[in-house]
């Protein structure tokens, strides 16, 4: 048992030989390909930090946009909930406007009934009257009516005031004509008085006659904006009055049983 | 029957002599050298890993491991020498239980001339890593007196580690060798399998000692960086005090 040197030297060359050859097919491509895969997992574990990491802070946008629309929401229900009380005020208002409208309209219809009823009695009671004072003075007094009218009407001219006669005299001096209304036909005797009491006056023009049925059994002058007048309308004004203020209580106690009351309460 | 496969002769032209342990040899070196090559052809660095590479990856790693434990530095430097005498040492010795293969390490002069590249090695490490004053400086450490031992050392070291693998796998198939004459079955197949054992052993033991010899020559660095810390810091504390 002894060394053989030719196998020894051999075999060292041999060692040598495949420590390098180890070295190039075995130890290099290992670790190289170790260190590879060691980078590529560094790497890919920074990217996944990263894209975590962006994750995050997407996440972190979306929540507040979505915290940022709730707190809108809220905004939003608050700015509709205002609209439509305002809304709501303003047809509330617009509803009694146009209530108190209509109750203005009604009230306005009611006075315009009130008066026409009043008028049309008036002027009824008027002639009522005057029939009644007619029949009573030719039954009593055995004159007509008229006739007692034209007296007073001229007895009323005769006894101008001064002012008034001084604007008759001045009409008459230009020339102008007086109109006298009647209610009545005026008899010739009933003319010529009339004429007469506005010589008397100092009147010397010409005199128109028209008929007026509302003058309610009277007479009326007019000349140069002054009138001078008899009529029943006098008395009767007293008598509309009170037929008014009667109307109008009635009304009143109307309104307050009958609170929508449509009017008719006054037309009867 | 042969001790050492030196003695079987194919081939002789005087010095020049092809005998078992050179043909061997050669094929467990073609084997090694093939099979990396097949293996690290198609070498991926993504973790689609064939199980050749994966074999490997392990192997070379756990070596890089042990050589890091041992040297305390980087081990890519003492890798190729260090992880081929495992390599060739353990592949050699697991061949063993094939038969008609006759491990080269059970010859001597394979055993010697690994011993030698060992031998050879850590001085070439030693200087190349601490430079040629601080290497020779250790053999006169920690007195000139030593310096004779040191050198018997460093030579009987070397004829130990020769003579330990070649005595361990040389004794392993005479063991087998003798077993099967005496008892023909089952035996052998024990005594086989505690050899596999044995050959892996060797193998570790061979590597390790190499490193532990070539981490030794390159301390001496370390040494003095230690040294130079310590007297640093003491002279820190002496500024201070």
């Amino acid at each position: 048992m002894q060394i053989d040197w030719f196998t020894f030297v051999a075999q060292i060359v041999n060692f040598l030989i495949l420590v390098v050859l180890l070295r190039l097919f075995l130890y290099k491509p290992i670790l190289n390909a170790m260190r590879d895969r060691e980078e590529r997992i560094r790497q890919r574990m920074e990217q996944a930090e990263e894209r975590e990491r962006e994750a995050e802070e997407v996440k972190q946008e979306f929540e507040d946009k979505r915290d940022d629309l709730r707190h809108r929401e809220s905004e939003i229900l608050e700015e509709a909930k205002s609209e439509a009380q305002s809304r709501r005020d303003e047809l509330l208002k617009e509803a009694r406007q146009e209530a108190e409208e209509a109750e203005k309209r009604w009230r306005e219809a009611v006075r315009r009934d009130k008066d026409a009823f009043l008028s049309g009695l008036r002027r009824r009671a008027a002639q009522e009257l005057c029939a009644v004072a007619r029949r009573a003075l030719a039954d009593l007094a055995d004159a007509e009516l008229e006739r007692q009218v034209v007296h007073v009407f001229a007895a009323k001219l005769r006894d101008l005031p001064d002012d008034a006669a001084t604007a008759l005299a001045d009409a008459t001096k230009d020339g102008q004509p007086v109109r006298v209304r009647t209610a009545f036909e005026l008899t010739g005797d009933a003319e010529d008085e009339v004429r007469q009491a506005l010589d008397a006056a100092g009147h010397s023009g010409d005199m128109t006659v028209e008929r007026d049925e509302d003058l309610v059994c009277g007479l009326e002058l007019r000349f140069a904006g002054h009138r001078i007048a008899w009529s029943v309308d006098g008395y009767l004004g007293s008598l509309e009055r009170r037929f008014s203020e009667a109307v109008e209580r009635s009304v009143r106690s109307d309104d307050d049983g009958d609170s929508d009351g449509d009017g008719k309460g006054a037309d009867e | 029957m042969n001790v050492t496969p030196d003695q079987t002769v194919y081939v002789d032209w005087g010095f020049v002599k092809l005998n078992a342990t050179l043909v061997f040899s050669w094929l467990t070196m073609l084997l090694l050298v093939l099979g990396s090559w097949l293996i690290t052809r198609r070498i991926t660095a993504t973790s689609d890993l064939t199980p050749g590479q994966n074999l490997m990856e392990v192997l070379v790693k756990g070596m890089e491991s042990q050589i890091e434990e041992i040297s305390q530095e980087r081990p890519r430097r003492y890798l190729p020498f260090v992880g081929t005498l495992f390599v060739y040492i353990a592949v050699c010795n697991i061949l063993s239980v094939v038969p008609w293969y006759e491990a080269p390490t059970g010859s001597l002069s394979t055993t010697a001339a690994l011993a030698v590249c060992v031998f050879v090695a850590v001085p070439y490490y030693g200087i190349r890593h601490v430079g040629i004053g601080s290497y020779l400086k250790q053999y006169v450490k920690p007195n000139p007196m030593m310096l004779p031992f040191n050198i018997i050392g460093e030579l009987s070291r070397t004829l130990a580690l020769a003579v330990r693998l070649f005595g361990n796998i040389m004794s392993g198939s005479m063991i087998v060798a003798i077993l099967l004459a005496i008892a023909p079955l089952f035996f052998p197949v024990v005594m086989h399998a505690l050899g596999l054992l044995t050959g892996l052993v060797q193998a570790y033991i061979f590597a390790v000692l190499a490193m532990v010899y070539i981490a030794s020559a390159s301390k001496a660095r370390r040494d003095k960086a230690q040294a130079e810390e310590d007297s640093s810091d003491a002279e820190d504390s002496e500024g201070e005090s």
